[in-house]
């Protein structure tokens, strides 16, 4: 008998046999090249479209279930896919990678984004091994450029980024930067929660801005030119800047205090002082800066050392580790400097008339995963052992 | 995106016409009428509401679930899916947009006891969790949604708008939820609408009061469909709604006595947007506010009922049949 006080059962299996159905076979579309790398999130393929007409290449991002506990129940797509997701989906520009498509196989989402051969991590890897050789000003330039292009309408879309560091700034092969992994990034117009309160600690450490380091809750877009200025002085020099040592995550509510990394910031900056930072006594672990010792700003008499001679490359880059977030360039601002009117102006072929060589990515068959689909590619000619992306920046996360 | 809506996948992808709505109900409408079609939709609507509401959420979370729930039913008809699944996958997923995260329990536990004297929720995490990817499908990965609450302020400000009238007008867009506007038309125009309401609202009591002398009524009391305290200006709106053409040329030049001594008819003419979708939209809501009349909750269990029928568990034969002419019933 019908209980009509009651709601009637609905199925879902005739849904779900048609929906499954209809959904085409990622290696019917895709032929898996190899693995390219792991991390936290899942794995990233590199992958040839089988449809002869377009025959591109692209890196199809995996991203690992979302499970919790040691029941490993599977709770759905995770906080971060779903940004990266809806963000990329949204974001159309010539120095933001670009998703292809979004794929659903193997109860794993599968994010599909143009291919890009290189990143800055890898190019400054091979410029400081075997031995330096530092890299040309138009490439630095060209790379400085067409990041802050692409991070300025990141923030015209109200969208901050949160982790540019060199491994997620990726180049093609015809030298245009694309800014990858999304997968922390967040719109920041108007948001519902203070943006402390979702995610307690973000940027890798060395790129982390001051205000962050000093437990600011309400930060703003202007720590991703933070990051961006450290990496301008590590495409220059091939050297983290600021290579600070972390103070480990202790546990889950507290974030520690990362002394060690203030400190490499103050030997370089000097000690921040309310004159440079008004507000700076507003900042949560502004008691704790009384322990440390006076250190001069040095940066400018630094920069002389560096290859590069350009006093305004010095006063972009003094303008963007700016202490005061609300005296920090902008963006918008640091395109229309006077450092990229200077000859070599920018081009958005980073490479060009460049006598470097990089290699290409490389690439493994070895992983076991997507391994039928994988198996119909030709075999590499000197298999190397998977790269990490988290090679030499672990990023806490504490969501 | 963000800053753009007209580049954004909700401008692009995500504002259909009336075609492609008729379409998603076909199916639907062959065993029930539009009208019990649509408080069928109201019921889930509610108890997306009802939810967000016991989690504390946001307006924002609700109404992008809501928007998830109504896509989704773009391309599906409500007779074969479970709503309720639906809707805790909608609301699961908007709390991860809009970057307010739940535990996915919290959302069945909420379920279950929304539920309980009405068959329960029979979902458990995994579930709900492996469904998610059925509706990000659904929803061609398209998340971000824009909502009119923040368009409706910036006209609030521009407009130097009384605080009740702000008030009304948001309760306007939360009902307006409960229609197919979203679906159809830009955010900012929806906003447009709330206020062209309060409005016509205003005109109206500003007659009513000069002929009859009636007071006391304060909008800022509460929601029009939130509160019972409010009847007077609910029945206001249900006699626009049964009037339904001809109000909106009722604004008279509410100099000196309307919302902040501006001459709305001269605003609304010199807005650089089509009056005559924002005139649709308004006879959107006010039907709904026609439909409500005669809305009762203990009433849709049995219109669910009388929409499944023909679809108890018959041989696998005449199943197959029936994904058939499903599947050719069903746009794309």
């Amino acid at each position: 008998m019908e209980n009509t006080n009651e709601l009637p059962p609905m199925a879902m299996n005739e849904y779900k046999a048609k929906r499954d159905s209809g959904r085409q076979k990622i290696a019917s579309k895709y032929d898996i090249l190899g693995f390219i790398s792991s991390g936290t999130y899942g794995r990233v393929y590199k992958a040839k479209s089988r449809n002869k007409d377009d025959g591109k290449e692209y890196a199809i991002k995996k991203f690992k279930p979302d499970k919790e506990g040691e029941a490993a129940t599977y709770i759905g797509i995770s906080q971060s896919a779903c940004r990266e997701i809806a963000l990329c989906r949204e974001l159309h520009h010539e120095n933001i990678v670009g998703l292809e498509e979004v794929l659903l196989e193997d109860k794993s989402i599968h994010m599909v984004f143009e291919y890009a051969e290189h990143d800055l991590l890898q190019i400054i890897g091979f410029h400081s091994h075997p031995e330096r050789k530092f890299m040309s000003e138009y490439t630095i330039k060209s790379f400085l450029w067409q990041l802050l292009n692409g991070v300025a309408y990141l923030h015209a879309n109200w969208v901050m980024h949160r982790d540019l560091k060199p491994a997620n700034i990726l180049v093609t092969a015809n030298g245009v930067v694309k800014v990858g992994d999304l997968g922390l990034a967040r719109m920041f117009y108007k948001p519902l929660q203070p943006l402390f309160n979702g995610d307690k600690v973000v940027v890798t450490i060395w790129y982390r801005a001051p205000e962050l380091l000093l437990g600011s809750r309400h930060y703003t877009k202007a720590i991703d030119i933070w990051a961006i200025g450290c990496i301008f002085a590590e495409l220059i020099t091939l050297r983290p800047i600021f290579k600070g040592e972390e103070a480990k995550v202790e546990n889950k509510k507290t974030v520690p205090f990362q002394k060690n990394q203030l400190q490499k910031i103050f030997d370089i900056l000097g000690n921040p002082t309310k004159d440079r930072w008004p507000t700076i006594d507003q900042q949560p672990e502004y008691p704790n800066l009384a322990s440390f010792r006076h250190m001069p700003n040095i940066l400018r008499q630094m920069y002389q050392t560096w290859p590069i001679k350009s006093e305004q490359g010095c006063n972009l880059l003094a303008a963007m580790l700016e202490y005061d977030p609300l005296k920090r360039i902008t963006a918008e601002e640091a395109l229309n400097h006077p450092y990229f009117q200077e000859d070599p102006k920018p081009g958005m072929d980073s490479f060009a008339g460049q006598p470097v060589e990089f290699p290409l990515r490389r690439i493994t068959n070895e992983d076991k995963d997507m391994r039928a689909a994988a198996a119909a590619a030709p075999h590499q000619k000197h298999p190397v052992p998977p790269v990490k992306d988290d090679r030499n920046t672990k990023r806490p996360r504490v969501e | 995106m963000a800053a753009n809506f007209w580049t954004s996948s909700h401008s692009t992808h995500w504002i259909l016409d009336r075609r492609q709505l008729a379409e998603a109900m076909a199916e639907d409408l062959e065993y029930v009428d539009i009208a019990t079609l649509t408080k069928i939709k109201m019921w889930y609507y509610n108890l997306i509401g009802k939810i967000g509401k016991r989690l504390q959420f946001r307006q924002q979370v609700i109404a992008t679930a809501i928007v998830y729930f109504k896509r989704f039913y773009t391309k599906n008809s409500i007779r074969s899916t479970d709503p309720s699944l639906v809707a805790a996958t909608c609301i699961y997923l908007a709390c991860k947009i809009e970057e307010c995260p739940q535990h996915i329990k919290n959302i069945i536990t909420e379920m279950k006891h929304a539920l309980a004297n009405l068959g329960g929720f029979d979902y458990d995490t995994s579930k709900v969790a492996e469904f998610e990817f059925y509706l990000l499908e659904e929803l061609e990965f398209y998340l971000i949604v824009y909502h009119p609450y923040r368009d409706l302020t910036l006209i609030a400000k521009e407009l130097r708008m009384e605080e009740s009238n702000l008030q009304t007008a948001w309760f306007v867009l939360n009902d307006s939820y409960r229609t197919d506007v979203c679906l159809l038309y830009a955010p900012h125009l929806i906003a447009l609408a709330a206020l062209y309401i309060i409005c016509v609202v205003h005109a109206e009591r500003y007659v009513e009061n000069n002929n009859n002398a009636v007071s006391g009524d304060d909008p800022s009391g509460g929601g029009i469909s939130h509160t019972h305290s409010n009847m007077h200006l609910h029945s206001q709106l249900h006699s626009m709604a049964t009037k339904k053409s001809g109000h909106h040329s009722n604004i008279p030049n509410t100099e000196g006595h309307g919302i902040n001594n501006r001459n709305m008819v001269q605003w609304f003419a010199d807005l650089n947007v089509e009056i005559e979708d924002i005139i649709e939209i308004t006879q959107e809501i006010l039907s709904l506010y026609n439909i409500w009349k005669d809305y009762s909750e203990e009433a849709v269990p049995a219109m669910l009922h009388a929409l499944k029928k023909g679809s108890q568990p018959t041989s696998p034969q005449s199943q197959q049949q029936q994904q058939q002419s499903q599947s050719t019933s069903q746009p794309a």
